[in-house]
């Protein structure tokens, strides 16, 4: 069939000046789509595309989604993180602020040095992903999940080391 | 005499129920078609919860039209500083009222005998289910369509905005293009029925015609007359495809910018009647009434037509106010010189062409006789 | 039966709070690059108008929400104040995306940093952009803060 060529067109087509067969092939276009959708409602199926969100949800997401941030843990409950502030340093935004001390095992095999503090500020981050690319030690990762994400107020959506940690049944 | 006014009350309020009921429906009918037509589902989170049973009540998204009225009457009712306020707050009622004086012209049934339902308060007399049967019917309704305007034009000047002053004069402009078209196009039928009168009209349409296959309908004997009707009132109304006074992403909100609150639900209010308006003309025009095609049944059920007539009257309002909504749906908007080339260059000619057809036929079909 | 009925007249602010809980009028106020998801929220996937947020009103005497979608600049500002100041009451604000929160990755001398340096925000949706189901999420968010009532603003 050969394609319509509108944008080589300056003038409309004879055909298509009587404005009134136009009108209705696209009327029939909705027209066509309404009743095929009325039909499946009332037949007891779904007739819509619609996800409706709270009560359910897109499985396909990509693998690779950047969502939040989860700091993760080693078998001993210890946090991965050895507090180098490489991605302090590689922030487009800014929104990490580490606070580096010593581990409190005056023996610990993995590294001596442990984040006293780790602030990450929803309210710059712009969800890049460089910290996780950028960490030595894999102690970032970005999950899946962006659930709960909207607050009331400002200061909320600074998320603190307990709020990144992952829990040990995640592990 | 009283029995006079007791009829024409109970015409008057049965009337306003059901104009204004169904200028509410189809607010609900218009987001629900739109939303089916976009494989969507519209609004159908509004509950209420039913007290004692502790169960939520959705039905179908009909209480978010509910919530809509309630809202826009408790917004604060904004004057601008320099606006001209008499005419700002008159205004919106001088757009609404012409729509309810519309339907007192309409028949929406046939000729009743009360006294054989109710009794000999009504002595014999026969009444016709219309509550101002006058002689000129068309001529009124075309009449009264034009205060509308008037109305349009008060609300953006008194608005002291320029967008409000720049809609309300693209609007004057449309509307008076299209009324033109839409007087040429109601006269043919006025012809081929030979009166003005809106009952004698439907009367005419009983019947059948192509020896009994089709109903004698107006839109089956010219239907390029129903195609212009229905473009000319579109445009009257300011509807998409004519979206131009109201034009949401050209120049804010068209003529109705400054009001909120429940005068702007009165300006939208007197869209969505007017559609009913619509509808009801075309149906006493080219639908043939309140009657059924082929069945003539106030001859047999004389007693359950009074319930019948009206019915029919509003079902076929109803199906035509869809296919409005439909309209509306599926169109884009015509640009500002495109609208008025449109009704002066195509559609004016087209009307004029129609009359000279249908009054060629009328006397060749005369002459014949 | 008489409970019943007192819960439908007697509690006026409730009333009043359930209708403008399901009948929000959002002026989507876009500026950058953020408005391609809320396009994306308005249509037909994810869908706002199940909530009885779907008839966006360009005016804003006319709209109850006013949702600042992108990066708000020094110069655009005074804009966003006005058209703030020109609402009729009750009204809310949502800052959507994380420029409206808080300037976001600019750290220049030519965008605001955040938009409550100039307006009361009522939710604050992060992200960049945020994905529709965050969108959803806020609008949940405000729904049960309209029905409570406590807001910034009038």
């Amino acid at each position: 069939m050969k394609r319509k060529e509108y944008w080589n067109q300056k003038e409309m087509s004879y055909w298509e000046k009587l404005y009134y067969l136009e009108i209705a092939r696209g009327l029939w276009v909705t027209f066509s789509v309404f009743i095929k959708n009325l039909y499946k409602w009332c037949t007891g199926k779904k007739g819509a595309l619609t996800v409706y969100y709270p009560e359910e949800r897109r499985s396909d997401y990509a693998s690779n989604f950047r969502g939040k941030h989860k700091l993760t843990i080693l078998e001993n409950g210890r946090p991965k993180c050895i507090a180098c502030k490489m991605c302090e340093n590689i922030c487009p935004s800014k929104s990490i602020k580490i606070v580096a001390g010593k581990s409190p095992d005056e023996k610990d095999s993995y590294s001596l040095k442990i984040p006293l503090s780790f602030d990450l500020d929803y309210a710059s981050c712009i969800f890049c992903g460089h910290c996780v690319e950028i960490c030595p030690k894999d102690a970032i990762i970005m999950t899946n999940d962006v659930s709960e994400l909207p607050t009331y107020a400002r200061e909320k959506l600074l998320y603190s080391l307990s709020d990144l940690l992952e829990s040990k049944k995640d592990a | 005499m009283i029995a006079d006014l007791v009829v024409t009350f109970v015409f008057i309020l049965f009337a306003m129920v059901m104009l204004l009921g169904l200028a509410t429906l189809l607010t609900w009918v218009e987001r629900k078609l739109s939303a089916m037509m976009a494989d969507r589902i519209g609004a159908n989170r509004c509950y209420v919860k039913i007290p004692l049973i502790n169960v939520k009540l959705i039905a179908l998204g009909l209480f978010h039209a509910m919530a809509d009225g309630l809202k826009m009457m408790s917004k604060e009712r904004f004057i601008p500083k320099d606006a001209d306020k008499f005419l700002f707050l008159l205004a919106p009622w001088i757009v609404f009222a012409p729509v309810l004086l519309m339907f007192a012209l309409i028949p929406f049934g046939g000729i009743i005998y009360p006294e054989k339902i109710f009794g000999s308060f009504f002595a014999g007399k026969a009444y016709l289910m219309q509550i101002a049967p006058l002689d000129g019917g068309a001529l009124i309704i075309l009449a009264i369509s034009g205060i509308c305007i008037i109305g349009v034009v008060l609300a953006g000047w008194a608005s002291n905005n320029k967008y409000s002053l720049l809609g309300s004069i693209r609007a004057a402009s449309q509307m008076i293009s299209y009324e033109v078209a839409l007087g040429l196009s109601l006269l043919p039928m006025v012809l081929t029925y030979g009166s003005l009168d809106l009952h004698t009209m439907i009367v005419a349409q009983q019947g059948s015609m192509l020896g009994g296959v089709l109903p004698a309908w107006g839109i089956f004997l010219s239907p390029l007359t129903a195609i212009i009707y229905l473009t000319a009132a579109t445009a009257e109304n300011k509807r998409i495809p004519f979206d131009i006074p109201e034009a949401e992403s050209e120049i804010i909100a068209g003529f109705f910018t400054e009001y909120s609150g429940m005068r702007m639900a009165l300006f939208m209010f007197a869209e969505f009647a007017e559609i009913v308006i619509i509808s009801c003309v075309f149906v006493v025009f080219f639908l043939g009434g309140y009657n059924l095609p082929y069945w003539d049944f106030a001859g047999s059920f004389p007693r359950l037509a009074i319930v019948l007539w009206p019915t029919i009257f509003f079902i076929k309002v109803f199906i035509v106010s869809c296919f409005q909504i439909l309209v509306r749906w599926s169109l884009p908007r015509f640009r500002y010189d495109q609208l008025l080339t449109f009704g002066w260059k195509f559609l004016l000619p087209l009307a004029m062409v129609n009359i000279t057809v249908v009054t060629l036929f009328l006397w060749l079909v005369q002459k014949h006789q | 039966m008489m409970k019943g009925f007192e819960y439908f007249t007697t509690q006026k602010d409730e009333l009043l709070a359930w209708a403008r809980k399901f009948s929000i009028f959002p002026y989507p106020f876009v500026t950058a690059c953020c408005g391609m998801e809320f396009m994306s929220v308005a249509s037909t996937l994810y869908d706002t108008d199940r909530f009885g947020a779907a008839l966006p009103r360009f005016s804003p005497r006319q709209s109850d929400l006013l949702m600042v979608v992108g990066t708000v600049s020094h110069k655009q500002a005074p804009i966003v104040k006005k058209i703030y100041d020109q609402m009729c009451s009750p009204k809310w604000v949502i800052a959507f995306g994380a420029c409206a929160v808080s300037g976001g990755v600019y750290q220049n001398y030519a965008t605001l940093k955040g938009l409550d340096k100039i307006i009361p925000v009522d939710v604050y949706i992060p992200g960049c952009p945020p994905r529709p189901e965050t969108v959803i999420d806020a609008i949940i968010k405000l729904q049960s803060k309209i029905e409570t009532g406590v807001s910034k603003n009038v």
